[in-house]
């Protein structure tokens, strides 16, 4: 269920902007009241499936938008790979325990 | 009792979940964001909805514009090179808008904002130094007027207007999604378009064309070493047999009759500042070289005139020409433009083919003004004084507080520095309001050489050596304001009296020029393009003669010749100056207690083609070899950042010289006794130099790796410039190649009933980083191959030629 929910939601980052998944992780949080394990495990899942995504988008471009933008900061080609999945997981962790807290000091109140 | 403790355990194990996340799930980023600047744009840069994720932007193929008069068509051709179709010159200037804004905003962006002194509100404190100088250089005033006469005049008004409502409606349409890869990273955005920024840009490749001056530096050198040695070393001509110029300077036409003669051509550098240091900022830009050649009918194979030319300039991404045609029922040409302002700069239509340049010559000046006092504003004329106009400036510095600075304007120029009671002024030609958009106009719908000859009489600056050629004629024109100046002035600082001041500019007529010379084809690679009876100062500074040299050479040799070979001229890499210099160097050498590594090297140069390959050793040795002999003899003109050395033809002068007369320049050598001992040192020296920063094994030593190639971004952005390119030519051949410097854009035409062409430049038609065709034409540029030109003479045979429309309706 949390797997097809981080699915979901990853599904909406391509439509939406990185607010709209923020509000969408906090909203996963709060209907399924994970813990912290669950929610590691949703973040691991949104960093594999963002980064495939990743790596699909660049390879559609010839590579060009891992080495160009990787390149401006200084940074391997595979980090701009990683960033989108990084972010992604950071924010999927945080938002979806920050939820599931939220719903249960609202509960136990 | 276990149950409530369970509870109350809970909500605060929950409370602290929530503070753990609200603090590091929150807290980490903005803590982030304040230490490391770039984390602040990076979340929406990598969003997959709208992020770098989908490189290539919608292109506004059928796109609907109110602001046309009737409907333009955008046909492709098979290089990818945009064809503006349009039914009148505003919509065609409206369309060559929306194609800059489309491919090239943020270069156009970069480049009028560096003109303004607005680039380090992008960029931050990097560039503030910059923007420090053209701001105290007056060019914010500058601008502000060019862009007034723009307006002011009909002709222009329209094309600026119609450009700009093209660009803005670009700008006006850009969403995150679509905005130039480089404002996501800054995270910025375009400001609307205006005549300002056309004028900017005007008033910025002005100043890179003609605002280099070594002025300053001969002053230094003049303090340093007296008049008598100044004058040897930096004489106003080179006499070492490689001058050709163009034969009708007045001396040969009636207008020269009326001119003031000039017997006198030694210097005069009695004046010598008692300004102690000059502004760091004021060091003199990279020389800008060009070929330009075209021969008459009678030369040609074709029977035709044929032109070449090949502007040096910046090798960077994008690039800075942005090729297209426009196609209206008043006028069809074809060349290439700078993304941010209209018209076509260089090119040909059906009847005129003209190319340019640079024209090298000395328009800034340099004044030691007189102040009442430290703080004043009053300054010295004559026996009064006079009130210099002020004007407060202030420079925005991203991340950082702004720049306030005052501008002071007297009648010897702009003020750049003080020192005590002493101002540095300059003057300089490029200050006032000129009509360069409307000669452009003109030259885009010319019919012939006359038509061109004619136009070029407004050319005020940047001063450039235009060749025209139209079926059967030929012409070649030192064209702008070259000011008259007092006998002797314009080489060092000048007080800053009456007598100095500029008494006008040269007559039009009496400006060197050719028109179909007996010989059948002129010429010019920015060398001085008048000779010793010339009567007016030009100036002391011109580029080597050596390129010029060669492309005389081959037009010359060859009887008849077509579009091809000028193609393999362009390409042309024998470096002339090695084919003067190295044979005296070798001549020179005491090579008896060589190593082997060494004897090996003097025999690779010994049997030297001079053609700088990419792939070869010897260009890599002669360069060195060369820069290490002008620091060794030239040492008393080598200052901390900033040498002024001889010119190379000077040096090889002084070396026929010495070879002839060693007692009377014995001198020059010391701490040397003979010209053997220097140049063998040397060469030892630049061998070591080599091994040291490219290992031990002369192959490693190529030419390509000495001297690295590379496209650097415009903003210089890591990762947005090219990789390294291995390339042939340097800066003394024909195919005028210095690193990052060089063909900026490659034009052959044959004019006449069958006209054909080839151009090349260095990048693409996009901008953009992300597209496979960013470095387009990169690499077949680097190999000198030339891409046929499309040059379509009506619209039904450009859409039944082209690969794709686009469509722009009115409504």
């Amino acid at each position: 269920m949390n797997f097809i929910l981080a699915l979901l939601v990853v599904g909406l980052s391509l439509l939406a902007p990185w607010w709209v998944i923020l509000i969408g992780f906090f909203l996963v949080g709060i209907f399924t009241r994970v813990s912290w394990k669950s929610a590691i495990g949703i973040a691991l899942c949104v960093a594999i499936l963002n980064t495939f995504i990743a790596v699909y988008f660049d390879y559609q471009a010839q590579g060009l938008i891992s080495q160009r933008v990787s390149g401006v900061f200084y940074a391997p080609p595979w980090a701009s790979l990683a960033l989108p999945g990084a972010i992604g997981a950071w924010m999927s962790l945080f938002a979806t325990r920050f939820g599931s807290a939220v719903c249960a000091l609202i509960r136990k109140s | 009792m276990a149950k409530p403790r369970k509870y109350v355990y809970s909500q605060s194990r929950e409370l602290i979940s929530a503070t753990i996340c609200l603090v590091v799930g929150l807290g980490f980023p903005i803590a982030l964001a304040f230490f490391f600047s770039p984390s602040r744009v990076l979340p929406r840069l990598f969003s997959f909805s709208e992020g770098v994720w989908h490189p290539i932007p919608a292109p506004p193929e059928n796109h609907v514009f109110p602001q046309i008069k009737s409907d333009v068509d955008i046909a492709f051709d098979a290089s990818g090179i945009p064809h503006v179709i349009a039914q009148n010159q505003t919509d065609s200037y409206f369309a060559q808008g929306v194609l800059a804004a489309t491919f090239r905003l943020f270069e156009m962006d970069i480049s009028t904002r560096a003109g303004m002194g607005r680039l380090s509100e992008l960029l931050g404190d990097r560039t503030a130094s910059l923007d420090r100088f053209f701001v105290t250089f007056g060019m914010r005033e500058a601008i502000e007027e060019q862009a007034k006469a723009l307006l002011t005049d009909p002709v222009t008004k329209d094309m600026v207007e119609s450009y700009v409502a093209g660009v803005n409606a670009v700008i006006e349409d850009l969403n995150y999604k679509n905005l130039p890869l480089e404002y996501k990273f800054m995270g910025t955005w375009p400001e609307p378009w205006t005549a300002s920024r056309v004028a900017a840009l005007m008033k910025v490749l002005t100043f890179r064309l003609a605002g280099r001056s070594n002025d300053l530096r001969l002053t230094e050198v003049l303090k340093r070493l007296g008049e008598e040695k100044t004058n040897q070393l930096y004489p106003e001509f080179l006499p070492i047999g490689l001058e050709d110029y163009f034969s009708e300077s007045p001396q040969n036409t009636s207008a020269g009759s009326s001119a003031r003669k000039r017997t006198d051509h030694s210097w005069k550098l009695g004046f010598k500042t008692e300004i102690k240091e000059f502004p760091a900022f004021l060091q003199p830009l990279e020389v800008n070289g060009s070929n330009s050649w075209a021969i008459g009918p009678e030369r040609s194979k074709t029977g035709a005139s044929i032109l070449a030319n090949d502007t040096h300039l910046s090798i960077q991404l994008p690039a800075i020409w942005f090729e297209t045609q426009l196609i209206t029922p008043e006028m069809n040409v074809y060349g290439a433009t700078f993304p941010g302002a209209p018209g076509i700069v260089l090119g040909f239509n059906e009847s005129l083919a003209w190319g340019t340049t640079n024209g090298a010559t000395d328009v800034l000046d340099w004044y030691e003004v007189d102040f009442k006092d430290e703080k004043s504003l009053e300054y010295k004329i004559g026996d009064h004084y006079k009130t210099a106009k002020t004007r407060d400036e202030r420079i925005l510095v991203r991340g950082q507080d702004p720049i306030s600075i005052t501008v002071l304007k007297t009648d010897f120029g702009v003020v750049v520095s003080r020192e005590n009671k002493l101002g540095l002024s300059a003057r300089w030609t490029g200050f006032a309001p000129s009509e360069e958009l409307k000669v452009i106009g003109q030259l885009d719908t010319a019919k012939s050489v006359k038509d061109c000859v004619e136009a070029l009489s407004k050319w005020r600056a940047p001063i450039q050596n235009f060749t025209c050629a139209d079926e059967k004629n030929i012409s070649i024109y030192h064209a702008g304001d070259v000011p008259l100046r007092n006998s002797g002035a314009g080489r060092v600082v000048e007080k800053a009296t009456e007598a100095n001041l500029w008494r006008g500019v040269i007559p039009y007529a009496d400006l060197p020029h050719e028109i179909n010379p007996a010989r059948g084809y002129v010429l010019s690679a920015n060398e001085r393009p008048a000779n010793l009876s010339y009567p007016y100062y030009l100036g002391w500074d011109f580029e080597e003669p050596f390129r010029a040299k060669r492309i005389h050479t081959h037009l010359a040799d060859n009887q008849k010749m077509d579009g091809s070979d000028f193609i393999q001229m362009q390409n042309d890499a024998l470096n002339q100056h090695a084919l003067m210099a190295l044979p005296l160097m070798l001549r020179n050498l005491r090579f008896g207690a060589f190593n082997e590594t060494e004897k090996q090297i003097f025999e690779a140069m010994r049997q030297w083609d001079f053609l700088e390959r990419g792939k070869s050793m010897e260009p890599s040795v002669f360069d060195r070899w060369w820069k290490k002999l002008e620091t060794l003899l030239w040492d008393e003109v080598t200052f901390a950042d900033h040498p002024l050395f001889p010119k190379k033809a000077r040096t090889i002068w002084f070396f026929r010289q010495i070879e002839s007369d060693p007692d009377t320049y014995a001198d020059w050598l010391k701490p040397f006794k003979s010209m053997d001992e220097v140049v063998t040192t040397a060469f030892r020296e630049a061998l070591v130099d080599l091994a040291k920063e490219f290992g031990p094994d002369p192959a490693s030593w190529t030419w390509s790796t000495v001297q690295e190639t590379q496209a650097l971004h415009v903003a210089k952005f890591p990762g947005l410039s090219s990789p390294k390119i291995a390339m042939d030519g340097g800066a003394h051949s024909i195919n005028g190649n210095r690193g990052h410097h060089g063909a900026a854009w490659k034009l052959v035409v044959e004019m006449g009933p069958h006209l054909r062409a080839w151009s090349q430049f260095p990048g693409g038609v996009t901008g953009n980083p992300l597209d496979p065709d960013y470095e387009k034409f990169l690499e077949a540029w680097s190999r000198g191959e030339m891409r046929p030109v499309y040059f379509w003479k009506t619209a039904g045979e450009a859409e039944r030629e082209s690969m794709y429309v686009w469509k722009w309706r009115r409504q």
